[in-house]
């Protein structure tokens, strides 16, 4: 159902289907119900031709890298943190590069293409939260739940966890973020919201795992 | 068609009513109605909101048959179904309202058009919050009653 048709002429592609990726995040954080249809591509991966370029999934994969690369030299070291090689860095770079391919109108609705710079932002809010998670489970064995990772119709990357009561919302939109959290699934109003740098948000992943 | 009901043009639904949202197939989160079906944004125009049928004016399959939407979502399209004062009752004093407005694209069912407005009044970051807010009780009212693509039954996630 949330299936997406990036590539226009799909001869030229080579599909990837939800069951050679062990889902798209939409498998794996457990809110669908199994309707998905194993054998509907993912999406496309469009096939280079000879000689020709990939600017859009060079600069995506570039830019994935960078954001990594970026977490492990320059936030990791000041924040104390190691990224964890069992970390679904894959899964979720996958569904982001999905995101950021998402051309104007991907809704059929007017929706806004989700710009670069805001999905290799939330490349590094997935890296901060399972570094948070990361130091949370040395002392208390916090468990938490994948994020559910969704391209927002005006233009951004929406990531929501859901972590024992509470919820955490964040929006990315190139280098800032907008954060929402409810204490409780059951209260209707928020805690607060918040429109902060990406480095910022580590404070609200910590007190999501906090128990 | 369910039992008629009379809602002034331009006026309020009553709060015994109920809405139906037609559901976008390409905002579902996995397989549940999502944030990305109740949008709603500060810089909207006055009077814009989120499109609905009033139910006891069009019925799940007669809204399956407006062109406009079959266009868009299919022929078969979900449908989450929302009573009016389950919507409001978080955000009455907000100025948040749903308002019969006829829709031409809806030929036949032009005057079953509503749409829930009024959020444009919410600004600044407080107002941001109260939208997420009520986005997201909007959602858990869908995912509480939808009919699935193609299902003239309900169902519930809950």
């Amino acid at each position: 159902m949330a299936t997406a048709e990036i590539v226009r002429d799909s001869s030229r592609a080579v599909p990837l289907y939800s069951d050679a990726i062990q889902g798209s995040i939409q498998d794996y954080v457990g809110v669908h119900a199994g309707s998905w249809q194993s054998h509907a591509p993912v999406f496309y991966i469009p096939e280079k031709e000879p000689g020709a370029s990939e600017p859009i999934w060079g600069t995506l994969i570039y830019g994935a890298a960078r954001a990594r690369r970026g977490f492990e030299t320059i936030v990791a070291p000041k924040a104390g943190y190691q990224t964890s090689k069992t970390f679904p860095w894959d899964r979720l770079n996958l569904e982001l590069m999905r995101i950021a391919s998402l051309e104007r109108n991907w809704d059929g609705e007017g929706a806004e293409p989700v710009p670069q710079h805001a999905t290799t932002t939330a490349a590094v809010l997935l890296f901060l939260a399972k570094a948070a998670k990361d130091a949370m489970e040395q002392s208390t064995m916090a468990q938490c739940t994948f994020p559910i990772v969704l391209p927002a119709v005006d233009g951004g990357v929406t990531l929501k966890w859901a972590q024992g009561n509470k919820e955490l919302k964040c929006i990315v939109r190139s280098d800032n973020v907008e954060v929402v959290r409810w204490s409780s699934m059951n209260r209707y109003e928020s805690e607060g919201f918040w429109e902060i740098p990406v480095a910022r948000v580590a404070e609200h992943f910590e007190w999501l795992l906090q128990q | 068609m369910a039992t008629s009901t009379v809602i002034a043009k331009g006026g309020p639904v009553p709060a015994e009513e109920s809405i139906y949202r037609a559901l976008n197939p390409k905002h579902f989160e996995g397989s549940l109605p999502g944030d990305n079906h109740f949008v709603m944004k500060q810089n909207h125009p006055p009077g814009d909101g989120v499109s609905t049928g009033i139910a006891s004016l069009i019925s799940v399959s007669e809204l399956r048959s407006i062109e406009v939407i079959k266009q868009l979502y299919g022929d078969a399209f979900a449908v989450a179904e929302l009573v009016v004062s389950e919507v409001l009752a978080p955000v009455i004093t907000l100025g948040i309202s749903v308002i019969q407005q006829d829709a031409a694209e809806w030929c036949e069912f032009s005057g079953a058009h509503a749409v829930i407005t009024g959020y444009q009044v919410l600004t600044g970051n407080a107002g941001k919050k109260r939208i997420h807010d009520f986005q997201r009780h909007l959602v858990k009212l869908a995912r509480r009653r939808y009919y699935p693509a193609g299902s003239d039954a309900p169902t519930s996630s809950e």
